[in-house]
């Protein structure tokens, strides 16, 4: 059986002895390995870039639903295998979860357990069956899922707020789906969804913590070696055309207790080199206790939580703002707050310190996640998913640091003062 | 066994030029609120880093995160707990920084207010989180009806005033045992002396540390359901006298409720992935501390299952020894939790067993005793602790939902079922 051969791509330094080894095998599965041997355990995560931008028009929640499958039975195990043998061998933390973008399978693992890892997370990769009666049984515990979010009013106000801003691009639709669709799904599109998706050439796993490289790759040579790849996929998507109006709406949801407030406008995603900018502006709102919005929403007892970020896409990114309103206050008083700390910003009013301490922030939070394996993990696969490069966050990170009070000026006054945004508000169902 | 006072916990940790700090005034927590001023430690934690005469709430934010750090204050039921992150270059200036703002600390009345609103605030968000209002309502119900989380109460947070939170933070300072947590790439003896600012001269004649409260007791099969009209899908808490900290049974209850309630475990096996009436289905084992630990079971069917899940899980747990599903994977447990051992190397792992060995007199066992404790537990044993622990007949049985509906679905499982039922106003007034 030919099990294949595999080259090392770029080492990407990370801080003393710290790299993440890159290698790629003949089958284009992707591999990156983090050494740190500080606990004997190591993390396990199989990125593959298919999310739920990728569904066909109309079939909203396979990927989610599918990744639901992935824990039940292949050729070689039977429903409850898969958990047993993790259990048994010590493996926790087992889970997944689905994105717009991506779908991620993680455990961890003592760190004598390689050759468990590897073997489950491959044959799940090409020996699974999807059988009938258990697709049938798995949408309940699905469609519960989703009813458990529909009780959530933040989880609403996204929905609705994505909905809102996005009208051709498959961003629009939420991840987990309607619950129609869910019913409607048949074992034959969850296979096919399999075929098409589940191959090397469309995954990386990453492995970070007490390991051999050369274990690593040996057990990984050997168990996904023989993978044929599978045809690529372009995803089947509309662009997102120009936003030329302004748009807003009133939502409003039976256990909302709060008001909140979504503003969000399109911006260029992460490989565009405006984008550290646009993150340190996200930053200089609210990121940290002294952070603009914080100093003046939070502290000031006007809201109970607010945040505003550059969100990382594939494809289209936006810039968003996020307020959890307290009693008393009014969504006007809300948006004249950050409309002045935007203008402030845009005219220039941006000093050294608070330029620093955005830098100072974004080191903290990148030492503490290279202490932490998964987190760490995260950071590299988001980046290959977004961007083809695992490498490419923590260089922007750099980038990041040499943003300057002009970078600032000139985004904000591209994308936010001459853009156009959504605004959705949502009420409580007795304030309607 | 205890802790002693100034006792520093440590790891080293070389990866990256960072310090971690904790500065835990032990008996400071909660349990030293009256009833009448509920959220008072954590309104005086939160209030610390909000003015001193020479800086402002904004002054001191900035100085900490120009140098990199975070500091913050927080308050478990037991300790008043002041936490440090920084650069390691930086930590003797923020270290300094610290003891300037609680020697001269000076809780200004306007940020007092500003905080009151935001606590009282914060009721209103977290009545919209089902499953934060289901967790109050366990707890609501398990400590005797007291506070929602450690927010406090409306009229608890409404009563505060500065000479409240001045007089609660001197006696949380000279609470009578200080102890320090670092994890650092600075020696120990360098962080030893660090700690020696907040050490050195300190008063103990303030906050002790009082015995924590024992959970409620339940005599029978007693429902709580907070009403929530409309909800989508229904959850549920039920719970059980656990046991103590040092009891031997403790290696056989570990596996006991991993067999029964993990990812793998029976009741997750049962009612999520044969019959799909819910997303989860687990069991849990709340620790032992100084108070006797408790067992519970957590699960969210939805609206349609519900009448299936609730029978299907009483069941279970009152049978649940003699399924031959679960003695099978009693059977395999032996192994999973010797395999376990490596993460208790973990750094923050062991220096909270640490703390948990002075504190609690858990000993900490390296892997030969570890794994001897773990191949003790057999078929036999096991099912000897089942019958002396576990009590499906006395649960306390916590649930969010429509009421009107769960109460249909109890009185036709067992009409012995006490029921009460709870407005979700009433875990925060």
């Amino acid at each position: 059986m030919n099990t294949g051969s595999y080259h090392q791509l770029e080492e990407i330094p990370l801080l003393g002895n710290l790299t993440v080894k890159q290698f790629a095998l003949d089958n284009g599965l992707r591999v990156a390995i983090v050494v740190d041997a500080t606990t004997p355990i190591f993390t396990y995560q199989t990125w593959f870039k298919v999310g739920s931008a990728d569904e066909p028009a109309g079939r909203q929640g396979l990927a989610h639903l599918f990744e639901h499958m992935m824990f039940r039975k292949t050729s070689r195990y039977e429903m409850g295998e898969f958990e047993r043998i993790v259990n048994n061998n010590g493996g926790t933390g087992i889970n997944a979860y689905t994105s717009r973008d991506q779908t991620v399978y993680f455990f961890t693992f003592p760190n004598d357990k390689l050759d468990i890892a590897t073997d489950l997370e491959a044959d799940r990769m090409t020996n699974l069956l999807i059988d009938a009666e258990m697709f049938e049984t798995e949408k309940g515990a699905v469609i519960t899922e989703k009813n458990r979010g529909l009780d959530d009013p933040g989880r609403y106000l996204w929905e609705e707020v994505y909905k809102s801003a996005y009208t051709k691009h498959n961003y629009r639709y939420s991840t987990i789906g309607e619950v129609q669709s869910i019913r409607n799904f048949t074992v034959e599109e969850a296979r096919s969804f399999y075929r098409n998706y589940y191959s090397p050439n469309n995954a990386l796993i990453i492995v970070a913590g007490d390991v051999e490289p050369e274990a690593v790759m040996k057990s990984i040579v050997e168990k996904y070696g023989s993978f044929q790849p599978s045809p690529p996929q372009a995803r089947d998507v509309t662009d997102e055309p120009r936003q030329m109006d302004e748009r807003a709406s009133i939502v409003t949801h039976p256990k909302a207790t709060s008001r909140m407030l979504v503003k969000l406008w399109h911006v260029p995603n992460i490989l565009h080199p405006d984008y550290p900018a646009l993150a340190s502006v996200g930053r200089l709102l609210s990121s940290g206790k002294s952070a603009i919005l914080y100093e003046r929403i939070l502290n000031k007892a006007k809201a109970t939580e607010v945040f505003s970020d550059a969100y990382m896409s594939r494809d289209l990114g936006t810039f968003e703002f996020f307020v959890q309103i307290s009693a008393g206050e009014t969504f006007e008083e809300i948006e004249t707050i950050f409309s002045e700390a935007i203008g402030e910003l845009a005219d220039g009013k941006v000093s050294e310190e608070q330029l620093s301490i955005v830098k100072n922030n974004l080191q903290r939070e990148v030492y503490q996640a290279i202490t932490v394996p998964a987190r760490l993990a995260r950071l590299l696969g988001d980046s290959f998913i977004y961007t083809g490069d695992l490498s490419y966050q923590i260089k922007s990170i750099r980038e990041i640091e040499k943003v300057l009070t002009q970078d600032v000026q000139r985004v904000i006054k591209e994308y936010l003062l001459a853009g156009k945004s959504t605004t959705v508000k949502l009420l409580p169902e007795k304030e309607k | 066994m205890g802790i002693a006072n100034h006792q520093l916990y440590y790891q080293q940790d070389m990866r990256v030029p960072m310090t971690h700090m904790s500065l835990v005034y032990c008996g400071g927590g909660t349990q030293q609120e009256a009833e009448e001023k509920a959220g008072l430690a954590r309104a005086t934690a939160k209030m610390l880093f909000r003015g001193t005469p020479a800086m402002n709430r904004e002054e001191i934010s900035r100085k900490f995160e120009l140098l990199g750090a975070e500091v913050n204050a927080h308050v478990s039921e037991t300790d008043f707990v002041v936490s440090i992150s920084c650069f390691t270059k930086n930590v003797s200036t923020v270290l300094d920084i610290l003891l300037t703002i609680m020697n001269d600390a000076d809780f200004p009345s306007t940020e007092l207010e500003f905080l009151k609103k935001n606590e009282i605030n914060k009721f209103d968000a977290a009545l919209q989180d089902a499953e934060r209002v289901l967790s109050a309502g366990n707890q609501y119900v398990l400590y005797g009806g007291m506070r929602f989380g450690k927010i406090g109460s409306r009229k608890g947070i409404a009563n505060l005033s500065r000479e409240d939170v001045m007089e609660y933070f001197s006696k949380v300072r000279a609470a009578s045992i200080l102890f320090f947590t670092s994890i650092s790439d600075l020696s120990k003896e360098n962080i030893e002396e660090h700690t020696k600012r907040f050490a050195l001269g300190r008063a103990t004649s303030g906050f002790a540390l009082k015995p924590e409260v024992q959970f409620k007791e339940s005599r029978g099969r007693e429902a709580f359901i907070v009403n929530s009209d409309g909800a989508t899908n229904d959850r549920l808490i039920w719970s059980q006298r656990g046991i103590e900290a040092i009891d031997d049974r403790r290696f056989d209850l570990n596996l006991i409720v991993d067999a029964l309630g993990s990812f793998e475990g029976l009741l997750f096996d049962v009612l999520r992935n044969k019959n799909g009436w819910c997303y989860g289905a687990y069991a849990f084992i709340t620790p032992a501390t100084t108070r006797r630990g408790r067992i519970g079971f957590y699960s969210d069917p939805s609206l349609e299952t519900s009448s299936l899940l609730i029978p299907e899980l009483l069941r279970l747990l009152e049978r649940f020894s003699t399924e031959k599903d679960f003695q099978d994977r009693l059977s395999q447990r032996n192994a999973t939790f010797k395999n376990r051992y490596p993460y208790q190397l973990d750094l923050k792992y062991r220096l909270s067993s640490e703390v948990s060995r002075d504190r609690y007199s858990i000993p900490i066992l390296g892997r030969d005793a570890y794994n001897r404790r773990i191949d003790a537990v057999t078929q036999a044993s096991a099912q000897k602790v089942i019958k002396e622990v576990f009590d499906s007949r006395n649960l306390c049985m916590v649930f969010y939902g429509d009421a009107e509906r769960i109460q249909k679905i109890l009185s036709r499982v067992d009409a012995t079922i006490s029921i009460t039922v709870m407005d979700k106003e009433s875990l925060v007034e």
